[in-house]
């Protein structure tokens, strides 16, 4: 995985914004809030897609565990699912 | 099921995710499929896993549907198909989808007009189906 370490001044609107933004609890830092704004302006400029990049992750998830479902296991996982809602 | 499958399996419901991410057709979800969705990663393969797959179903969707708004239809149709399938079903109605897109032989049985299979969905889009019919 890249990594990226950023100095940043901001200062008048970006600045301001940027605080109005955390102490309305929109996110919980401000390196929180520029790291989802930057994956906004990749989803205006069409490169980042949410859902593809979820698709991924959850894979990556699915991997992490190391857990390996037998197409029967996924069935009856699913049918107790509906039962039980 | 479509969800599910779809990332656990090479099938023809994943064929059917690629399509919606692609822009190919427009995603709606009830929320009852959500739930289920994020239950069913959350248990079997952790509470991340369900975080992320919630994440993944609503950012798919234009639109997920609350039970909320829905409650009229599924007044309407209580009694004409299964309790598990009435919200779904519920969904499709209010916003008058084209199609349901799942694998249960219930909503065949109860002749639902636009319940249609992975297999058959891919196809109207000219793409060659696995044999599998999820």
């Amino acid at each position: 995985m890249v990594q990226e370490k950023l100095l940043v001044r901001l200062s008048g609107a970006t600045a301001d914004v940027l605080n109005e933004l955390v102490k309305r609890g929109y996110f919980a830092t401000k390196s929180e809030a520029i790291r989802v704004g930057i994956l906004r302006l990749g989803e205006n400029f069409g490169l980042f897609k949410p859902a593809m990049h979820y698709w991924r992750e959850l894979g990556e998830e699915i991997k992490r565990t190391g857990r390996k479902m037998t197409h029967d296991e996924v069935l009856e996982a699913l049918t107790r699912l509906e039962q039980e809602t | 099921m479509i969800f599910i499958f779809g990332r656990l399996e090479e099938c023809n419901s994943r064929l059917v995710l690629f399509l919606a991410q692609l822009g190919e057709f427009e995603v709606v979800t009830s929320e009852l499929v959500l739930e289920e969705v994020e239950r069913f990663f959350r248990e079997n393969f952790g509470r991340q896993a369900g975080y992320v797959s919630r994440r993944f179903v609503e950012e798919l969707s234009s639109r997920i549907i609350r039970r909320d708004e829905i409650k009229t239809e599924m007044e309407a149709l209580k009694g004409k198909i299964k309790a598990k399938d009435l919200e779904n079903l519920a969904a499709v109605r209010h916003e008058n989808l084209g199609h349901l897109v799942a694998y249960d032989e219930d909503y065949q049985e109860s002749g639902i007009k636009e319940y249609i299979t992975p297999k058959e969905f891919v196809k109207l889009f000219r793409l060659r189906p696995y044999n599998m019919e999820y």
